[in-house]
């Protein structure tokens, strides 16, 4: 819990390119399905992962705003801080390129050859 | 009563050998030079540790590399000059474009970024070696027998000839020619492997063996750009290693990885080999930003303008390169959707990239220019990588690349993004430090000269090709019919490489004639801020009397007279300081390696047996046997101070 209430300041480094990594992986590997599935795997599981990147960037964000308390690992504050700021951009960058897989999900049906 | 023991035998632990403490400066010195010299002779040559000695054998060797491959270009130029032309034969030409691309990609450009890094990193970060030095010998001797292995092998008729990708089938079984794609992926497995030992090294340097107050947010930018770099080629070269040993098993066994009639998958060999192609662009450019990242402050007389931007977008950019690779795979009919996710990653690379341009224009900006050579290079290689950029996120689209793909377009945009964005800051780089590596300046007016003749060759050679790809011309063709309407572009072409030619031979006469009559440069010629322009130029073997403490992200300009350091460090024997990950606080002082033959014989078993397993498998049988004696000799204890915990 202390986790969420003082932030982590690698969070959003963290999720933001593992979801990322994964939600590409998954989604060339399901594309072939998309196209008789009747609904759009591709977008939804990007969308997901989108929101654990988001949830990454938020403990991030509280970390930036939480001077006072290392939480793990006990870094210095202004370590702490760059951290989680630099946390925080990475995070958004991954963030915005799932957004991007979200929208080629959702243009494309999957039966183009 | 034990614990009383034990702290007294701590005590006296603790107190073995000879520290720095309180020790005059002539005594001091006296004890580092003797403990971290390179024996005079020939044994000093083979044995040395030295990551100075190490980085700079590497640098020369990486440019002695980068003329073979320039002067490939020149012959394929004299070639192209005119339409069906018969000046050399199509093999012949294969084999040429194929070295010219393996050698600029495996042979210099990786190897002259990882050996600036050897070099530098421990001067910046204010230490005195890299971690495990040894391996940091064995990665160069295995380097420089792998490139003069397959030069070897192109003299005797048998260069690789795929392209430097070496697709199968072309390079399979069936139909690659005699040995020469084997040779090519030999070459790989040498090149590799070297990499990879120095990215461990690179790693393990930059995280535990910073100068005590060197936090995360105080490393220099080009520190954390090698830093990026090295994980990315410890994450990306494993796949090119496996690969070209699945091709070699393929040729030599009868294994049928990517034999399609036989249940394997010609697909897969540029799966592979495309994880590692795409970030080996960026292991290459990295750095160059960091370069970039370096000069700049120096020559506007400001620090960088967005320090965490820049960091946050290295470290993007290098998780992104993992997820571009199925954009070299567009024309291979994979399904539009699955296209589509890589083209999102392609573009979204573009974000990082241009964070860091305004960034540093940002910086020129606020600052007050001094158009030394460096910075010129710099201001060179931002224009010409942004048309290499903009040209990049063109052909991440996929109807696009469909029209360019394998036309002379494709070229013109690596060349823009791999010269204009990797060499032009590496050659502002050579000019940066040169000084500190030799204790003598280049020459400024040949250097004016070398950078004007290098970007106008370079953009009248390279630019031509972007419209001789929209008109249709193919690439690797030896030649191309006169109805086609390319002959004159290509004459055009032709001529101009011969300017670029001649700036490249400026820069090599610049460094020839300074290394023997320049001007001396002082610790510090050019006023900068980071660690190595603390210490003499050339440094000695121990870089630093006493290591420094940082206090700031630019330490010589936040304290231009004295730097503090720190004390305690054993003298009379090689030792380095241990810290933590993020705050750089010292935990424990570490035995550094001496000298030894060990890592060149060790390498040469390597390399023989990797050289010996072109032509029969059981020589990895019986090559196991050397090579686990070099590597036992290596390790064994032998009752020196490094053996000591």
């Amino acid at each position: 819990m202390r986790a969420i209430s003082n932030g982590v300041s690698w969070a959003g480094f963290a999720s933001g390119p593992i979801a990322w990594a994964v939600s590409l992986q998954v989604d060339y590997a399901i594309a072939d399905l998309q196209c008789h599935s009747g609904f759009r795997p591709t977008a939804l599981f990007s969308l997901l992962a989108t929101g654990a990147a988001l949830a990454g960037i938020a403990l991030s964000w509280r970390a930036l705003r939480d001077v006072g308390f290392g939480i793990s690992p006990p870094l210095h504050a202004r370590t702490r801080r760059f951290l989680a700021g630099t946390s925080v951009g990475i995070g958004a960058l991954f963030a915005l390129a799932m957004l991007v897989q979200i929208a080629a999900g959702l243009i494309f049906s999957g039966c183009e050859l | 009563m034990s614990s009383i023991r034990q702290k007294n035998a701590d005590r006296i632990e603790e107190l073995k050998g000879v520290r720095d403490t309180g020790l005059d400066e002539a005594r001091l010195v006296a004890f580092l030079a003797h403990a971290w010299q390179t024996p005079k002779g020939l044994y000093g040559w083979l044995a040395t540790v030295d990551h100075k000695v190490i980085g700079r054998r590497y640098v020369v060797t990486a440019f002695l590399f980068l003329i073979l491959a320039g002067l490939s270009a020149l012959v394929m130029r004299f070639q192209l000059a005119a339409p069906e032309a018969g000046r050399i034969s199509p093999d012949f030409y294969d084999q040429l474009f194929t070295m010219h691309g393996t050698t600029m990609m495996f042979l210099f450009a990786v190897p002259v970024m990882e050996a600036f890094a050897v070099y530098l990193v421990p001067l910046m970060i204010g230490t005195r070696n890299v971690a495990f030095p040894r391996l940091n010998a064995f990665s160069y001797w295995i380097y420089v027998s792998g490139g003069i292995m397959i030069w070897i092998a192109f003299a005797f008729n048998t260069g690789a000839d795929a392209g430097w990708f070496s697709y199968v089938p072309l390079a399979g079984q069936f139909y690659g020619i005699g040995k020469r794609p084997d040779f090519w992926a030999q070459m790989v497995t040498y090149t590799e492997v070297s990499a990879l030992a120095v990215a461990v090294e690179i790693i393990a340097t930059v995280l535990k063996q910073r100068a005590p107050g060197m936090t995360l947010d105080r490393i220099p930018l080009y520190v954390w750009s090698v830093l990026i770099t090295a994980f990315v080629i410890l994450f990306a070269m494993p796949a090119v290693m496996v690969s070209s040993t699945m091709l070699i098993l393929d040729r030599l066994v009868g294994t049928k990885f990517f034999d399609q009639a036989a249940g394997g998958d010609a697909l897969l060999w540029q799966h592979l080999f495309w994880f590692f192609g795409h970030p080996e662009v960026y292991i290459i450019f990295i750095p160059a930003t960091g370069f970039v990242s370096a000069i700049l402050p120096t020559f506007v007389r400001r620090p960088v303008f967005g320090y965490l931007g820049i960091v946050l977008s290295l470290i993007a950019i290098g998780f992104l390169s993992f997820g571009l690779w199925v954009h070299h795979m567009f024309a291979t009919g994979l399904p539009q959707l699955g296209e589509s996710f890589f083209t999102a990653s392609s573009m979204m690379i573009a974000i990082p990239s241009g964070i860091q341009v305004f960034c540093w224009i940002a910086t020129i900006w606020g600052g007050r220019p001094i158009f030394a050579t460096p910075l010129l290079f710099v201001l060179g290689f931002i224009f010409t990588f942004v048309i290499g950029g903009l040209t990049g996120v063109m052909v991440a689209s996929v109807p696009i690349d469909l029209q360019v793909h394998d036309t002379y377009f494709v070229v013109a945009h690596f060349h823009y993004v791999l010269v204009g964005g990797a060499v032009f800051p590496l050659l502002g780089a050579v000019y940066y430090w040169f000084p500190k590596a030799t204790g003598r300046m280049l020459s400024e007016r040949l250097g004016h000269l070398n950078f004007w003749f290098v970007f106008l060759g370079f953009n009248l050679t390279f630019f031509p090709m972007h419209i001789l790809g929209l008109q249709g011309m193919p690439r690797r063709v030896y030649t191309y019919p006169l109805e086609s309407g390319w002959g004159s572009a290509n004459l055009f072409i032709s001529l101009s490489s011969l300017v670029l030619f001649v700036g490249f031979a400026l820069f090599f006469l610049n460094m020839l004639l300074s290394f023997r009559n320049g001007l001396p440069a002082g610790d510090n010629p050019w006023g900068a801020s980071t660690l190595e322009w603390a210490t003499t130029s050339p440094p000695p073997s121990y870089n630093f009397p006493r290591l420094p403490v940082v206090t700031h992200r630019e330490p010589l300009w936040a304290e231009p007279d004295t730097l503090a350091v720190i004390e305690g460090l054993r003298v009379d024997a090689r030792e380095v300081l241990g810290g933590m990950v993020a705050d750089a606080v010292p935990q424990l002082r570490l035995p550094s390696a001496d000298n030894s033959i060990w890592p060149l014989l060790s390498a040469t078993a390597v390399g023989g047996t990797f050289f010996a397993s072109i032509y029969t498998p059981w020589a990895v049988v019986w090559g196991a046997i050397p090579i686990s004696i070099g590597f036992i000799c290596w390790f064994w204890p032998k009752g020196e101070p490094e053996d000591e915990e």
